[in-house]
């Protein structure tokens, strides 16, 4: 664990959804995650890895990257701390879409996917209600950004025909 | 509510897990509003009125914008819309959401939500539980279609792109 002090509370406060979560319910969802500290460089998950757990970002950066299948690299986002990550492949025990791996000294908190689990179906309403309304806003908000892009790209008018297509097709799946 | 209506909003694959009082508690705060092709269901930039829709019958188009680009998604029966700004007070709706059929659609107001909740009834707890399996589903089915798309292509000027589709606020 790193020497510096990390507010566990004021990290999960600042989630979406959580405006009007009580202050007790706030410190127990705190208290369910675990700090986990990583070296530069080291992965805190790998590109198709079963999705055991969720972070959420105290300190330092973190490269977001996929791998095509020929191997190409691309680094899809570098996160803060506060952001939330390693959520959407949690509930659908679908393997991780792409990397997250430490830029520096990293401080993350660690929710496993058995805690997760519990939370959201069996524990205290106080407590279970704001976790599951700051999961929804945060892969809405995902959703909505994911969606304009690809719109604004599918409009752009030096897009091929073809790949024109298949981001329509993405964007409304009939 | 039509017996009709009724049955098919039990039925719908948002509600029919639910344990029957949770299911019964939500239904009973549903209204139902018939609607015709081109109607406009849920305005883009309406800040008032807000409220999960779920459509019982017909379909139903939801689009950033008039151009075949602005379509993000084509709903059909047992399909909700509605629900980024039903969860997030900060939302404003993003998209219309426009008929293009006749058709039906059961409208939960977000005060009978706040109320179930001020209850801890668990009506609550299973709406939320539902709405977030749906948009986690809704996610990984686009991750994994632009994923497609990336082993697909090798544009460079699209691996930008992709990178700037899944890049999180960089403040």
């Amino acid at each position: 664990m790193s020497e510096e002090h990390i507010d566990k509370v004021a990290l999960v406060r600042q989630l979406p959804g959580m405006d009007d979560a009580s202050p007790p319910a706030v410190v127990a969802l705190a208290a369910l995650f675990d700090e986990v500290d990583f070296k530069d460089g080291e992965y805190i998950c790998r590109q198709h890895q079963e999705a055991d757990a969720l972070w959420l970002l105290a300190r330092g950066e973190v490269a977001v990257s996929t791998r095509d299948v020929k191997g190409v690299q691309t680094l899809l986002a570098t996160l803060h701390p506060g952001a939330l990550f390693g959520h959407v492949a949690i509930f659908g025990r679908s393997p991780r879409t792409a990397a997250a791996q430490a830029v520096g000294p990293v401080t993350v908190l660690e929710l496993p996917r058995s805690t997760v689990t519990k939370l959201l179906a069996e524990w205290d309403f106080s407590v279970a209600s704001p976790f599951r309304r700051a999961l929804i806003v945060s892969i809405c908000r995902q959703l909505t950004r994911v969606n304009r892009t690809l719109a604004e790209l599918a409009a752009d008018p030096d897009m091929p025909g073809e790949l024109e297509r298949l981001l329509l097709r993405i964007l409304a799946p009939t | 509510m039509s017996p009709e209506h009724l049955e098919t909003l039990a039925r719908t694959s948002l509600l029919a897990g639910m344990s029957t009082e949770a299911r019964d508690a939500i239904i009973a705060r549903c209204t139902v509003r018939e609607f015709r092709k081109n109607d406009l269901l849920i305005a883009r930039g309406d800040e008032a009125g807000r409220f999960l829709l779920l459509l019982l019958e017909g379909t139903a188009h939801v689009r950033l914008s008039e151009t075949d680009s602005g379509l993000v998604a084509v709903l059909e029966q047992g399909d909700i819309a509605g629900e980024m700004a039903f969860f997030d007070p900060q939302a404003p709706r993003a998209a219309d959401v426009v008929g293009t059929s006749s058709g039906a659609i059961a409208v939960l107001p977000l005060e009978a939500y706040e109320d179930l909740r001020s209850q801890a009834h668990p009506g609550a707890a299973a709406l939320e539980r539902a709405v977030l399996w749906r948009v986690g589903q809704r996610m990984r089915d686009t991750s994994k279609a632009v994923d497609d798309l990336l082993d697909q292509l090798s544009q460079a000027r699209l691996v930008d792109v992709l990178a700037m589709i899944f890049g999180v606020d960089e403040s």
